[in-house]
């Protein structure tokens, strides 16, 4: 594993699916947009894993707690950001947007949730 | 060679393929995480008076028939742990606890280790992917190197199968609901009259009552209790 000259390391779907990503720092949004009238309060934030290998791939995204069955979920929204380029395994770069969607659906299967929310809470705590 | 993480990507992207198609995907999944069987489930809550649920699934055939003709599936501790939770879990005693007769059917006919999550698509739907194998418990260490792969592998199957698959049971409109028939349904669900609702967006009764007629021949429903229950459940509310 390296990190090419464009700044990016190139790794196969494979791979990253076996890479052991670290909470690295997570937050909530100081300042979110404001709402309409009648509509429900929301929390959002952002969180960033790292990986434990070198070099460090760096994978954040957003998140917002929505409702859900009486409860509420931790989601993510919107796309992540990283250093990692996904390749196929003729080593063909993906597409910049077909990156994001699929590191996206890397994402969802990290059970982030729970270090999140310890997180925020320890840091907002005191 | 592609792997089967490229595999269920294109079985995602493949509007052409069809369940069998995707499943067959599946199953090679499942071999590479170390698996000989996989199952998946899929629950459509409507009628909301009998749910409705699909199964595929490559188990043997004696105990696909035996669990069906048992109706096994209202009571499988592992299908009643997904509706509640969408976190893993692997099968042991504790969880078969109370349904002894389907652990010990189930391990007589080969499935004697498993792991399953359930996946939610936020319009109702729900699905589970079981993965299971006749021998080799589930160690911690094989769940270290392989669980982020399993929990990829339920929501890619999630993906893909409900795409294909829940249309077709829930009625799900071919034409979408317009910004103002949801906002006549949801005041409707919290319990507006067609009256209060032209007062609430200034528009006519008529209007109301124009808007949700669309709106029911739209969702298949007789009545607006049907229409607004059927786009509630199916999330087009949210």
């Amino acid at each position: 594993m390296v990190t090419s000259p464009d700044g990016f390391v190139r790794l196969t779907l494979d791979d990253v699916l076996s890479v052991p990503f670290k909470h690295l720092v997570s937050g909530i949004d100081e300042e979110p947009a404001p709402l309409p009238c009648g509509t429900y309060t929301t929390i959002s934030g952002y969180t960033e894993w790292v990986s434990d290998t070198q070099p460090k791939i760096t994978v954040g995204w957003d998140w917002i707690i929505a409702p859900a069955d009486g409860g509420s979920h931790w989601r993510r929204i919107g796309l992540p950001r990283s250093n990692l380029l996904l390749v196929d395994t003729a080593q063909n770069d993906y597409a910049w947007e077909r990156n994001l969607v699929v590191l996206a659906t890397v994402v969802d299967a990290i059970p982030w949730q729970e270090q999140a929310k310890t997180a925020v809470v320890e840091r907002y705590a005191a | 060679m592609r792997g089967w993480q490229e595999d269920m990507l294109t079985a995602l992207e493949d509007q052409f393929l069809d369940e069998q198609g995707i499943f067959s995907r599946m199953e090679r999944a499942a071999v590479a995480v170390g698996f000989e069987y996989c199952a998946y489930g899929l629950r459509v809550p409507i009628p909301v008076t009998k749910p409705q649920i699909v199964m595929l699934n490559n188990y043997p055939d004696a105990w696909r028939r035996r669990y069906q003709e048992a109706g096994y599936v209202q009571r499988d501790p592992t299908v009643l742990h997904g509706r509640r939770s969408q976190a893993p879990i692997v099968w042991s005693d504790e969880l078969f606890a109370g349904a002894e007769d389907l652990w010990t059917e189930a391990r007589a006919h080969g499935l004697r280790v498993g792991w399953a999550q359930s996946s939610l698509d936020g319009h109702g739907v729900g699905g589970m992917l079981t993965l299971a194998r006749s021998h080799d418990d589930i160690l911690p260490g094989e769940l270290v190197a392989n669980e982020v792969k399993m929990r990829w592998l339920v929501n890619m199957a999630h993906l893909a199968l409900s795409r294909r698959m829940a249309p077709k049971l829930t009625g799900r409109p071919d034409s979408p609901l317009t910004p103002r028939e949801v906002e006549i349904l949801q005041w409707t669900a919290d319990g507006k009259t067609a009256g209060e609702i032209s007062d609430i967006l200034h528009v006519s009764e008529h209007t109301v009552a124009f808007h949700m007629g669309n709106a029911m021949r739209k969702l298949d429903s007789n009545n607006k209790t049907a229409a607004v229950v059927k786009a509630a459940v199916l999330g087009l509310l949210n």
